[in-house]
């Protein structure tokens, strides 16, 4: 059932994506040309080069602000209005709805992600530069020539990318939890959820900064006993720092989630 | 199978202070058109949005077909909201492909030929019909699944009389006759002769569940006269005027 | 003929009434198949099981018989509708001198009337 309210879900967002994303491969692809092309770039005091390259800037600076208005819509027209009569009556789990519209969401984000990267390699890539990356590749790849410990590096990268998973989650249920919270006031429900996104935006950062500088002001004696340990000392910090934001990461899907559910299960406030 | 469709026991349903149903305690059978009667206000939507899983219970428990609303109850109802619930963007196939989707009992041949007939084109956009049309394309929809009970919500509030007749007329040609089908209406003469029963609320109580024919053999009145006889509200009546100033009329001649 | 469910009288009385006259009327000739209960239904706009209440009643009365292959059809007992016919007759004329009489004519003078025609 997941799937198949997916698959709406979908349809809905890529019938104004597919173009969006065309749009900005195609940009690119002209850009290439005009920087290629031994001359193009000058004609005419090179205005329509550099127009060419800033709308291509724009498209792409664009999908990325019409996604998140897109989620966000997509949660509160089709849920928390009219539409929410049709789908809340769908004989479906609430979870089921909040997990469809999540995961398009983040397939959204992601997909916009990835075109704007391989527009950007559209744009640059060419034997040229792809040796280069491939000469980074292989220093990075002997360990030695880092100045300090390996194994720090392959935790801290797995951490970080554990964090950067979760990270459209939490802020895509962040949107979430704060228009359910909204949609339970009688009048401007808008505004409502503006005011408790800002909320949960304040009381969020402020507890993860305590999370996280807990742990370096407690290490800061360390410093003090061994100066020759510098190095690992930075080390481990970080290590300390990338896994409490992993960890506060984790919590915030399910502090952002549960009382989404539970909000729309039981107290669902359609106009 | 439970013996009766609906059973609500205690229920109550309070926004903040205000209740908007109270002691609600409603039995409904199988194969009748029932009539939920009342005033605006009397908490009518309240209790089809309990009915239809959109709202949950202060108190008090609801069982369709001996469940409690959720998915399984979701998929035996068929509800037709007070508003229009699909996406603009959509076209009738969309909405008919959502449809055979996500209920079983949807027959789809039926919404075609329906639609067929009222020169509804599968491929136009929703967002380019008139109100009315959208309003029958809604009601086609949820007419074309054979559910256990239809929830139908001031159907024909607001309608033409042309209209009215083909919401009725649809209704009655496409129901499940094995389900029940509850409509809720203030508009009471121009559904009385396709209801079989009638429940009355006021104030967010049953006042009155009785039959249509029963009413009339016992009452000797229509079911509209009972309803006017019930609801009646006395108007203000302004009270003739007495002399409160009496020294006003000397002030004014100064 | 249109359905009428006018007065306040029990609606499966009234629909009675009217599925008589049609078939005295001879829309629904003698031997003929009636119509499902579902298509008078929603042709008359009432509800079916008020209008299954109503052919049960002409059942009752004989106007309508139940074959096991055919359904419901009309009766093809020509004494049976006479009978029929003559008490809707009945009905008709006492409804008649009633209202002459509401006019103020006896019933002398109300036959008379009705005998010359003006």
């Amino acid at each position: 059932m997941t799937l198949k309210l997916m698959k709406y879900e979908l349809k809905a967002m890529l019938r104004t994506f597919i173009p969006l994303w065309c749009v900005i491969l195609v940009l690119s692809l002209v850009n290439r040309l005009t920087l290629r092309i031994d001359g193009l770039a000058e004609l005419w005091h090179g205005i329509p080069a550099g127009l060419m390259l800033f709308a291509y800037a724009i498209s792409i600076l664009a999908a990325y602000i019409i996604a998140v208005v897109f989620l966000i819509l997509r949660f509160y027209h089709g849920l928390l209005r009219d539409e929410g009569y049709l789908m809340f009556t769908l004989p479906v789990k609430t979870w089921q709805l909040i997990c469809s519209k999540m995961f398009s969401a983040v397939i959204l984000l992601v997909g916009t992600s990835l075109i704007a990267l391989l527009s950007v390699m559209v744009l640059i890539v060419d034997n040229e530069v792809i040796e280069e990356i491939g000469e980074l590749i292989k220093v990075m790849a002997t360990y030695d020539t880092f100045p300090f410990r390996a194994e720090f590096i392959w935790k801290i990268l797995v951490m970080a990318i554990i964090a950067a998973v979760i990270s459209p989650f939490t802020q895509i249920l962040q949107c979430y939890l704060s228009m359910a919270i909204g949609q339970l006031a009688n009048r401007s429900k808008v505004g409502c959820s503006v005011l408790s996104y800002i909320g949960i935006s304040l009381t969020v950062s402020f507890l993860t900064n305590i999370a996280v500088t807990i742990p370096m002001v407690a290490r800061v004696q360390e410093i003090e006993d061994s100066v020759t340990a510098a190095t690992d000392f930075m080390m481990t910090t970080m290590m300390s720092t990338f896994g409490t934001v992993m960890i506060v990461e984790i919590l915030l899907v399910a502090a952002f989630y549960v009382p989404t559910w539970w909000i729309l299960k039981n107290k669902l406030n359609l106009e | 199978m439970e013996q009766n469709l609906i059973r609500c026991s205690g229920l109550r349903k309070t926004y903040g202070r205000f209740a908007a149903l109270e002691h609600v305690d409603l039995t409904l059978g199988r194969g009748k058109i029932v009539g939920l009667l009342g005033p605006n206000g009397s908490g009518k939507t309240t209790l089809i949005k309990l009915l239809c899983g959109l709202i949950q219970p202060t108190e008090g428990e609801i069982l369709i077909n001996g469940q409690k609303p959720g998915p399984y109850t979701k998929s035996i109802v068929s509800y037709l909201p007070d508003r229009m619930y699909f996406a603009d963007w959509m076209t009738p196939r969309d909405i008919l492909d959502l449809f055979e989707d996500f209920y079983a009992d949807f027959r789809r041949d039926r919404a075609e030929a329906m639609c067929a007939s009222l020169q509804i084109l599968p491929d136009k956009r929703i967002k380019t019909m008139s109100k009315g049309t959208k309003e029958k394309l809604q009601l086609i929809l949820v007419m074309s699944r054979d559910a256990q009970l239809y929830l139908l919500d001031e159907p024909i509030a607001g309608v033409d009389p042309a209209a009215r007749d083909f919401i009725l007329e649809t209704i009655l040609r496409n129901y499940n006759e094995q389900g029940t089908v509850l409509i809720s209406t203030h508009l009471i003469s121009d559904v009385e002769k396709v209801l079989d029963e009638v429940v009355f609320l006021c104030n967010g109580t049953v006042v009155r569940q009785d039959t249509v024919d029963h009413i009339r053999e016992t009452e000797g009145m229509t079911v509209d006269g009972l309803f006017r006889d019930i609801f009646r509200a006395m108007p203000y009546r302004r009270e003739p005027a007495v002399t409160e100033f009496p020294r006003m009329e000397g002030g004014e001649q100064q | 003929m249109d359905w009428s469910i006018a007065d306040s009288r029990p609606i499966w009385l009234q629909l009675e009434e009217q599925l008589t006259k049609r078939i005295l009327s001879g829309e629904y000739p003698m031997g003929s198949r009636m119509p499902t209960v579902r298509e008078l239904a929603a042709e008359a706009g009432v509800n079916p099981n008020t209008m299954q209440r109503a052919l049960s009643a002409l059942e009752g009365s004989g106007l309508v018989v139940t074959q096991r292959t055919a359904g419901r059809v009309v009766t093809e007992d020509q004494q049976l509708i006479h009978a029929a016919r003559k008490e809707q007759a009945a009905g008709l004329i006492a409804a008649y001198l009633q209202g002459m009489q509401n006019l103020g004519f006896t019933e002398e003078e109300a036959r008379t009337y009705l005998k010359e025609g003006n």
